[in-house]
């Protein structure tokens, strides 16, 4: 009797078949029996649920919602492909992420970057109208206005939006920009040619987030201090970069990232004030929406008496913290204020020279009334 | 539950092939329809209705096929041919319709065809009478092919379940093509369907060329790795199961009819509807009228097959005209001319069949127009690369394009460069190139599979119902 000889893709074959098949099985049998609620992503990739507690309906989720697998997948479509699959986040170079959407504000970051969705007429003059109102207000009671628009990271990095994407057209601040100088009105600073005129000296958006690092606060810091200075002829005192230290560091990535699920993949490059940073000031009141701070004359430099009172005005408590040791080390008191109202009772207790409001390229619609005029 | 889903893969697959070995001969054919029974239970649990439906045409089938073989053919025909072809109209009517609130039932077009094969069958006498009734239901619900074939005409399947001779050698050949099948159908279709879908959901004033290019060129190569990839793993699943498959496609991207390139890609539809609609008609209308009757019923049966939209038909006109176009000219004879217009005709067939994958990808086939409309009047159109890889499998599709340029003049003259090389030379090719397939397979389960539950559970929307 003569036996058949096994050949080697006969073994191979076989041996590789039932061997993945039965050590995916098991994978997946264990995680279906003793697998722990953690361990369960709330979706699936494709952000569909599979609901039902039967058996098939458990082994599914163990294959699908399985939040290990899901981070590996996420983890290797990164690295191999450059690819992102969350429908509202792009990669780009440099490990820069961007945002397509941003829900909360109604704002589109690619629609805008490519052009598509700036202000009508009606709008820009209704911004117009609205700037000029709260210029005179505060005019009315001694006060300068002065509005800086931070753009967002893709405007200043446009280098690193992806090519497919196509190069940046007239996005709608480059347009309100235009149409409030043709209009002159001057209380007005759009950091965009300012910022990307300093890229050269070091990072300073966060690469996933769409924010400005403790650098690119500190640039923002000066061009807002040389406009004071300069336009509104108010004296100031300007610290200069090289007494403040700067550290760079790789930290877990930041909101962008983690919507997308890479923030392990995707570091964030930190750029934060160094922790000796000398703080002169003292901070005299910190109550609810509100923080004062003071400096002592005699920590400002020889031959300069007190600088004006400001109230700077921002979005969220975070970019005030950022702000804090710039501004309150050279100004003799300013006020900070997260939200944008014209309080009476802020306004007397800051006393202002200056008054200026911080807002978001993204947020510019904000500044649309709610109803526009016909 | 698809040929694809974790559940068969992981779990009904290795359970079942342990009856091969514990299993005695003459139970082996039962146990298999019972196989097929549970998997289309499976297949269908969330469904009740599509239960009832499928199971409706299944048992008005197995009570005709009981009937004596003397009573009442003709009555058994049209009830056998009429029933199942009611309920299938139905079927895609009310997904086209009602599309949220029914959900078609899993394998009703394979059951259909099933039961029209074996009606007209037993009326041409060309089936074995009164067999039991587990083998009717065996039959038509026959899990492997259940999803897109091959169609099995009833003889065939009696006499494959009758010789199951499970051997290492066919467990081997039959579990390599499953692979191959898997990995054509979850590797590439299902990423080509989601990009696909990614590029028909884009906003008509964000629409391009090239991204239009670019959608017909995936809707192409989407039908073909779709269904010949299912077809792979169902001929694999016979031969794992010791069963003997039937032969495979034919040279799917020459047929100079477009409706022809589509139902060659379904296996034996092309056979099925020469048997059972043209050579009928031709054989009634001979000439020239016949062939053009035929060629109108079968551009009429291949697309209704897939949608039953009646936007449809009207869009896919250009097909049936250039189906007329060659049907009206008969056989081709071998000259340089014939051979020029033939290359041209295959061409356009598959431009053709390429505008029909992406309507039927389409919740509304006439959205076509808009994004056609959109296309052509774009101003800024970037490059195809840029596009390409703008799509979130973009670059992965830009992985697999080199190894398709590889492997396809590879596995062209494979044959040949086998004949030349010496047998330990061409073992060592085999095992180097399975080894290829296997790493791929596990890729692919690892990072591919659990990224796509919709495609693996169910079916590309309405492609392969």
């Amino acid at each position: 009797m003569t036996e058949k000889k096994l050949s080697l893709f006969q073994l191979l074959t076989a041996t590789l078949f039932v061997g993945l098949l039965l050590s995916f099985a098991l994978f997946y049998l264990i995680h279906t029996f003793f697998g722990h609620d953690s361990k369960e992503a709330p979706t699936c990739t494709d952000g569909s649920v599979i609901e039902g507690e039967s058996f098939l309906a458990k082994f599914d989720r163990a294959v699908y919602q399985n939040a290990d697998t899901q981070e590996e997948i996420r983890t290797r479509q990164f690295l191999l492909f450059g690819a992102v699959s969350h429908p509202n986040v792009i990669a780009g170079d440099n490990n820069f992420l961007f945002e397509i959407e941003n829900a909360d504000a109604r704002y589109n970051y690619l629609e805008d970057y490519l052009g598509l969705s700036g202000f009508s007429d009606a709008e820009h003059a209704a911004i117009l109208s609205l700037l000029e109102r709260r210029t005179a207000s505060y005019a009315a009671r001694g006060t300068e206005y002065l509005l800086v628009v931070l753009p967002n990271s893709q405007t200043v990095y446009s280098e690193n939006m992806p090519s497919y994407v196509g190069q940046i057209g007239d996005t709608r601040l480059k347009l309100l920009t235009e149409y409030l100088a043709e209009h002159g009105f001057e209380n007005y600073l759009d950091l965009t040619q300012s910022l990307t005129s300093y890229k050269s000296e070091g990072v300073l958006y966060n690469n996933t987030e769409n924010s400005l690092n403790s650098l690119g606060i500190y640039y923002t810091y000066l061009s807002v201090c040389r406009y004071i200075q300069k336009d509104l002829a108010t004296p100031t005192y300007v610290i200069p970069r090289d007494s403040f230290s700067f550290y760079r560091h790789l930290t877990t990535g930041k909101t962008v990232a983690r919507s997308a699920g890479l923030e392990n993949v995707v570091q964030n490059l930190t750029v934060s004030l160094s922790n000796n940073t000398k703080l002169n000031y003292e901070t005299t009141l910190a109550q609810g929406r509100v923080t004062q701070t003071k400096l002592p004359d005699e920590d400002l430099p020889l031959g300069m008496s007190a600088t004006p009172s400001i109230l700077l005005q921002f979005s969220s408590t975070w970019e005030r913290l950022q702000a804090e040791p710039y501004f309150s080390n050279s100004f003799t008191k300013v006020t900070y204020q997260t939200n944008w109202v014209d309080d009476p009772a802020t306004f007397e207790l800051a006393s202002p020279s200056v008054v200026v409001q911080f807002v978001y390229e993204y947020q510019l619609s904000w500044l649309l009334p709610l109803t526009l005029p016909n | 539950m698809q040929l694809t889903s974790p559940a068969f893969l992981f779990l009904f697959l290795p359970l079942s092939l342990l009856y091969l070995p514990l299993c005695p001969q003459k139970w082996r054919k039962c146990v298999l329809s019972l196989f097929s029974l549970v998997f289309f239970l499976l297949a269908n649990l969330r469904h009740p209705l599509s239960l009832l439906q499928i199971g409706f045409v299944v048992l008005v089938i197995t009570a005709l096929s009981l009937m004596p073989g003397d009573t009442l053919p003709r009555f058994r025909l049209f009830l056998g041919v009429a029933v199942p072809l009611a309920l299938f109209f139905t079927a895609r009517l009310l997904t086209e319709i009602i599309p949220a609130q029914y959900e078609y039932p899993f394998g009703l077009g394979l059951v259909t065809l099933g039961a029209i094969s074996l009606s007209v069958d037993r009326y041409r006498g060309d089936a074995p009478e009164r067999e039991g009734p587990l083998d009717t239901v065996g039959y038509l619900l026959f899990f492997p092919t259940l999803t897109v074939g091959p169609i099995l005409r009833y003889k065939q399947y009696l006499y494959m379940t009758e010789h199951i001779s499970p051997s290492f050698d066919a467990f081997c050949a039959g579990a390599l093509r499953y692979v191959i099948g898997f990995l054509k159908r979850v590797a590439v279709a299902t990423v080509l369907f989601s990009c696909l879908q990614i590029i028909l959901g884009t906003e008509p004033a964000l629409f391009s060329l090239p991204l239009l290019l670019i959608a017909l060129v995936l809707g192409f190569f989407l039908f073909y790795f779709a269904i010949s990839g299912t077809t792979d793993m169902a001929r694999g699943l016979l031969q794992i199961y010791g069963l003997v498959p039937p032969r495979g496609q034919g040279q799917v991207f020459t047929s100079p009819t477009p409706h022809r390139m589509l139902s060659h890609m379904l296996l034996s539809y092309d056979r099925f509807l020469e048997d059972y609609v043209a050579s009928p008609v031709r054989r009634a209308l001979p000439g020239r009228r016949g062939r053009v009757l035929a060629a109108c019923l079968f551009y009429l049966c291949t697309v209704l097959f897939y949608r039953t939209h009646p936007a449809l038909l009207l869009i896919m006109l250009p097909m049936l005209i250039t189906a007329l176009c060659t049907a009206g000219r008969g056989r081709w004879k071998r000259t340089l001319k014939n051979r020029v217009l033939r290359f041209l005709f295959s061409f356009l067939s598959a431009v053709l069949l390429a505008l029909f994958a992406v309507c039927i990808t389409l919740e509304d086939p006439m959205h076509v127009f808009r994004l056609f409309a959109a296309a052509f009047t774009q101003g800024n159109n970037p490059l195809i690369y840029q596009t390409l890889v703008s799509l979130t499998y973009g670059r992965y599709l830009l992985w697999l394009l080199p190894v398709a340029v590889l492997l396809l003049p590879l596995s062209h003259f494979l044959p040949r460069l086998c004949r030349a090389l010496t047998p330990r030379v061409q073992e060592i090719a085999r095992a180097l190139g399975t080894l290829v397939c296997f790493l791929a397979f596990f890729f692919t389960l690892l990072y591919l599979f659990p990224q796509f539950p919709q495609y693996a559970d169910m079916t590309y929307c309405r492609l392969l119902q």
